[in-house]
C-alpha cells in the first residue's frame, strides 16, 4: 500500500494533494505517491512548513491503493474528499435538480417518479 | 508582552509575585488567591498597592468581600476559548462595584477586545508587534450595540427609544 | 417580517468588514489557523471535506422573496448552484472559497441577511415554528421575542465564548413543530392563571452524543422578563459549565448533573439581581418590533371549502397535495402551503438557484412575498389564497416541488453525513435516497400516514435521530459504514427519545429493515393509529424480531 499527502487549500479550501515537485493539485492522479514511511514523514514536514506559510491546512498523510491504474483511497472519507460526494454525477453546474441517487442510476426510474406517480 | 491600560501602553508597576522568587521588599506586587489566603496578613502590612490574580476556575465571589484592598485584579483566559473571565468581569464591576484596574491577562487575543472592555476590563496583557495599533483597530470595528452591560456604552434598543 | 433599523444595518456592515479584515489578516499570515478558525466560525464557516462550508441563518425560518433570490445569486455566483436547508432554518453552501467569503458576507448583509452566530461556542440562529402569525393553532406570535432574542444574542460581549453552543427555540402554539424540548433553551407561550401570556421556560435539553429532553426551569415567565431570564440561565451556565471535556461541555450535561432544581436555584439567585435593571423590555420596544410582524393586507375571504372539493374531486393529484402539504390558516379563505423539499431520491433540503428564484417569484405571486424554512428541511409559503391553490400547486408540481407527502415516511430529516461533513462517520444522504425510492407510492405512504424517519451521520444529531420515529445513526465500525436504528422518538409536545432497536445494520440493509419495520407496524396498528401511537402501545419487541429475528433478541 502507498501513502499520500491530502489537505485543503488555504485560500479557496479544495482539496489538494502534494505533487512530488513540492506542489500542490486538486487531481489526486497528480499526487506523490509515497511508498517508504522515511519518505512519507519527509514530505508530511515539507507539508507542514507549507501549513505554517499558510498555503494549506492540515496535511495528513493518507493510505492510497492503485486500482485499474487509478489512484483511490482506501478509506471512503478519503475516497469523498478525492472525488466529491457520492450522491451526483454531476456535480460541476447542475446540483440536484437532475441528479439521480444511485439506486436511480440503476433502477432508471427515479426522475420521472413523481410525475408518474402523482398523475395516475 | 505589552500592557495597554486606558488605550494607552505603559510600564507594569506591578511585580508578578506568583512565581518561586520571594516578594520584593517594597512596591506594587500580583499576588495569587492561594498567595492571598497565606498571606494576607503580610501583604496588607506592605501598604504598597496590591493586585490579584484569579485563574479562571476562581470566581470573584471568593474576593468579594475582600476587593477594597485591592488595587488590582487580573482575570486569566487560560485559552481564549475560555470565556469565564467575561462573566467574571461583569460581576466584579456591576455587582460588586469593583472601580480598580481590571486586567485581562494570558491567552488575549485582539479580536476579543471588544468583548473584555465591554464586560469590564480596562487593561490588556497582549502581545503582537503592534499592540496599541491593533487596540485601536479592534476598538473601531463596531459601534453598535445591542447588550446592556456596565460599560455605559448606549445600546441600540437605548438610542432607539430616545429618538 | 422585520427589517433592519440604521442601527441593524450599520451593525452587520461592520462586521462584515471586521471579517473582511479579519481574512486578509489570516491569508497574510498574521493569523494562525488556531487563532483563525473561532473567527471564521462565529461567521458562519467551516472548513468541511471539499472546501470551505458557509452557514447562513434564516431568522426563525422567515425569509423574503428579496432575501432567497439573494441565496440563489450566491448559490450561482460563489458556489456550485444549490444550497442546502438545515434542521437549524439555515441554509449551508459547500463550495466556498476564503477569499471570496467576505464578499458574500456583504452581499448578505445588504440583504439583510447574516451568517452570525451561525456556529461557534455561542447563541445560535434562534429558532422557531414555521407556520408562526399565520397557525390557526397559535396563541401568539413568537417571532417578536425570536427577534428580541436575536439582537440581544448578536455578539454578546459576555457569552461569545460560552462553553459550547447554545440553542433557543420559541413556539407560540402547544403544537410544538419547533421541538423545543431538544433545545439548551426551549420556550412555549402560554396563558398563567391570570390569562396573561407568558413562556414555559425548558433548559437542558439536546440531542448529539448525551440526549436529553429539557426539563421545565420556569412555568411563567412574563415577556418583558425574557431577556434578563435568559441572561441568568447563560450566566450561569458560562460560570459553571463544563470545560474540561468538550462532550461534556453542553448545559444539558450540567443541569442534569446538578439536577433541574439545583440549576433553577442558581438562576433564581442570579436573576433576583438583574431582573429589575437594564434588561427589562419595555412594552414599547416589543410593540415596536410587534409592528413588523403586523399581518400582511389579507382580503376578506371565506373559506373555499365547496369550490375546493369540486376541484379535489375532478383532479386526485391535486387533491392528494391539498390533504398533504396544506394546512389551515388563521384567517379564513387562506391556507398555509407547504413546499416539498423531497421528492423521491432526492437530497433532503436542497434545492438549486433557479427553484430558489422560482419559488421566491410564487412567494411574490401568491404570499405577500414571504417564504418560511422549517426545521424538518421544508419551505412554506404561509399566506396563499384558498382560491390560487390550484394554479399555485400546478406551478409546484411543473418545479417538481409539489411531493405530497408532508409529514409521511418520505418526509425524511437528513444531514449532510459523509458526503459533505468533516465529522460525519458515515453517509446520510444516500440512505434517504433510498429510503424515499422504496417509499415513493404515495398511496402506500398515506397509509401509512404520520411517520418521521431522522438521519444522522454521526452521534452529534444534526439530523435529529433521536426524536425521529424511525432514528438511524451512522457509525464507523473498523472503517465500515454501519446504520443503529431507534425507534420511538418524538420531537413535538410530547417529545421522547428513541429506544435502540439492535446491533448496526449495513447499509444496504437499512431500507429492507424499515420495510420490516413498517409492515409490523401495519399488523399491529388498531384504527388509524399513527406509528408512533402504536410504538408507545406495543413496545420495541415485536418490531426487534420483526427486524432481528427472533433468535437475535438479546442482541
Amino acid at each position: 500500500m502507498s501513502q499520500m499527502i491530502i489537505a485543503n487549500r488555504l485560500i479557496d479550501g479544495l482539496v489538494v494533494f502534494l505533487v512530488s515537485g513540492g506542489q500542490w493539485d486538486t487531481a489526486i492522479a497528480q499526487g506523490a505517491l509515497i511508498e517508504e514511511d522515511s519518505e512519507a514523514q519527509r514530505l508530511l514536514e515539507v507539508a507542514k512548513q507549507d501549513q505554517a506559510r499558510c498555503l494549506v491546512i492540515d496535511p495528513i498523510l493518507i493510505q492510497v491503493r492503485v486500482e485499474n491504474g487509478q489512484v483511490r483511497p482506501t478509506e471512503i472519507r478519503e475516497v469523498i474528499r478525492a472525488f466529491g460526494p457520492t450522491i451526483r454525477t454531476d456535480l460541476e453546474d447542475t446540483g440536484p435538480a437532475v441528479v439521480i441517487s444511485r439506486e436511480a442510476d440503476r433502477r432508471a426510474d427515479g426522475a420521472g417518479h413523481l410525475r408518474r406517480s402523482t398523475k395516475e | 508582552m505589552a500592557l495597554i491600560k486606558d488605550g494607552k501602553l505603559v510600564t507594569d508597576p506591578f511585580v508578578d509575585a506568583s512565581g518561586p522568587e520571594a516578594l520584593p521588599p517594597t512596591g506594587p506586587v500580583l499576588v495569587t488567591y492561594d498567595q492571598w489566603q497565606a498571606e494576607r496578613a503580610a501583604l496588607l502590612a506592605r501598604g504598597t498597592p496590591l493586585g490579584i490574580r484569579l485563574h479562571s476556575d476562581q470566581p470573584p465571589e471568593l474576593i468579594a468581600a475582600d476587593l477594597r484592598h485591592f488595587a488590582l485584579v487580573a482575570l486569566e483566559f487560560p485559552k481564549f476559548r475560555d470565556g469565564r473571565a467575561y462573566s467574571y468581569a461583569r460581576l466584579l464591576r456591576e455587582r460588586y462595584g469593583f472601580t480598580g484596574e481590571l486586567r485581562a491577562v494570558g491567552d488575549v487575543l485582539l479580536e476579543q477586545l471588544f468583548f473584555m472592555l465591554r464586560t469590564g476590563f480596562d487593561a490588556f496583557d497582549v502581545q503582537g508587534a503592534d499592540p496599541l495599533g491593533s487596540y485601536r483597530t479592534a476598538l473601531g470595528d463596531l459601534s453598535v450595540w445591542y447588550q446592556p452591560t456596565g460599560d455605559g456604552r448606549p445600546t441600540a434598543m437605548q438610542l432607539r427609544r430616545k429618538h | 417580517m422585520y427589517r433592519y433599523d440604521g442601527f441593524d444595518a450599520k451593525f452587520v456592515a461592520e462586521r462584515a468588514a471586521q471579517f473582511r479584515r479579519q481574512v486578509t489578516r489570516r491569508l497574510a499570515g498574521e493569523l494562525t489557523e488556531d487563532q483563525f478558525r473561532p473567527l471564521r466560525l462565529m461567521n458562519g464557516l467551516y472548513l468541511q471535506l471539499h472546501a470551505y462550508m458557509l452557514r447562513v441563518n434564516v431568522p426563525y425560518g422567515t425569509l423574503s422573496s428579496k432575501q432567497m433570490r439573494t441565496f440563489a445569486h450566491v448559490a450561482r455566483t460563489y458556489d456550485k448552484g444549490f444550497g442546502h436547508f438545515t434542521t437549524r432554518q439555515n441554509i449551508q453552501y459547500n463550495w466556498i472559497k476564503l477569499e471570496q467569503a467576505p464578499d458574500i458576507i456583504k452581499e448578505l448583509a445588504n440583504a439583510e441577511i447574516t451568517s452570525i452566530q451561525s456556529s461557534g461556542n455561542c447563541v445560535r440562529n434562534i429558532t422557531s415554528d414555521q407556520y408562526a402569525g399565520c397557525a390557526k393553532d397559535e396563541l401568539s406570535d413568537p417571532r417578536i421575542y425570536c427577534e428580541l432574542l436575536r439582537q440581544y444574542s448578536f455578539l454578546h460581549p459576555e457569552f461569545s465564548y460560552l462553553p459550547r453552543k447554545f440553542k433557543i427555540a420559541v413556539t407560540g402554539s402547544p403544537n410544538d413543530r419547533a421541538a423545543v424540548a431538544v433545545h439548551d433553551i426551549g420556550l412555549r407561550m402560554h396563558r398563567n392563571e391570570q390569562d396573561e401570556i407568558g413562556f414555559e421556560v425548558l433548559v437542558g435539553g439536546g440531542l448529539g452524543r448525551t440526549p436529553y429532553i429539557g426539563q421545565t426551569i420556569r412555568n411563567w415567565l412574563a415577556p418583558e422578563d425574557l431577556l434578563s431570564y435568559v441572561e441568568a440561565i447563560l450566566r450561569v451556565y458560562n460560570m459553571q459549565g463544563r470545560r474540561d471535556n468538550i462532550h461534556k461541555a453542553r448545559i444539558k450535561i450540567i443541569v442534569n448533573q446538578m439536577g433541574i432544581d439545583k440549576y433553577r436555584e442558581l438562576v433564581d439567585k442570579e436573576w433576583e439581581f438583574t431582573k429589575n435593571g437594564a434588561l427589562k423590555v419595555p412594552d414599547d420596544e416589543i410593540e415596536r418590533i410587534r409592528a413588523y410582524f403586523a399581518p400582511p393586507a389579507y382580503e376578506r375571504l371565506q373559506d373555499l371549502t365547496a369550490e375546493l372539493a369540486v376541484a379535489r374531486k375532478a383532479d386526485r393529484a391535486f387533491d392528494r397535495w391539498l390533504r398533504g402539504n396544506v394546512i389551515e390558516h388563521k384567517v379564513p379563505g387562506y391556507a398555509i402551503v407547504n413546499v416539498s423539499l423531497k421528492a423521491p431520491g432526492r437530497v433532503p433540503g436542497d434545492i438549486t438557484a433557479d427553484k430558489m428564484d422560482a419559488v421566491a417569484d410564487i412567494a411574490d405571486k401568491y404570499s405577500f412575498g414571504e417564504i418560511r424554512v422549517s426545521h424538518r428541511q421544508n419551505l412554506v409559503l404561509v399566506d396563499v389564497k384558498q382560491s390560487d391553490l390550484q394554479q399555485l400547486w400546478r406551478e409546484l408540481f411543473a418545479l417538481e416541488l409539489a411531493t405530497p407527502n408532508l409529514g409521511l415516511l418520505s418526509d425524511i430529516i437528513c444531514c449532510p453525513g459523509l458526503d459533505y461533513c468533516a465529522l460525519a462517520n458515515a453517509r446520510a444522504i444516500p440512505i434517504a435516497q433510498d429510503i424515499s425510492h422504496a417509499f415513493s407510492d404515495l398511496d402506500e405512504l398515506q397509509r401509512i400516514g404520520h411517520f418521521t424517519i431522522n438521519i444522522s451521520g454521526c452521534m452529534n444529531a444534526c439530523g435529529h435521530h433521536h426524536v425521529g420515529h424511525i432514528g438511524i445513526l451512522g457509525v464507523d465500525k473498523r472503517g465500515e459504514e454501519y446504520f443503529q436504528l431507534t425507534l420511538g422518538g418524538s420531537s413535538d409536545q410530547q417529545a421522547s427519545l428513541g429506544d435502540r432497536l439492535g446491533p448496526g445494520l449495513p447499509q444496504a440493509e437499512v431500507p429492507g429493515a424499515i420495510r420490516k419495520i413498517v409492515d409490523t407496524f401495519l399488523k399491529r396498528r388498531e384504527h388509524e393509529e399513527r406509528f408512533i401511537d402504536t410504538y408507545r402501545r406495543v413496545g420495541i419487541e415485536p418490531f426487534k424480531e420483526a427486524v432481528y429475528g427472533s433468535e437475535s433478541q438479546a442482541a
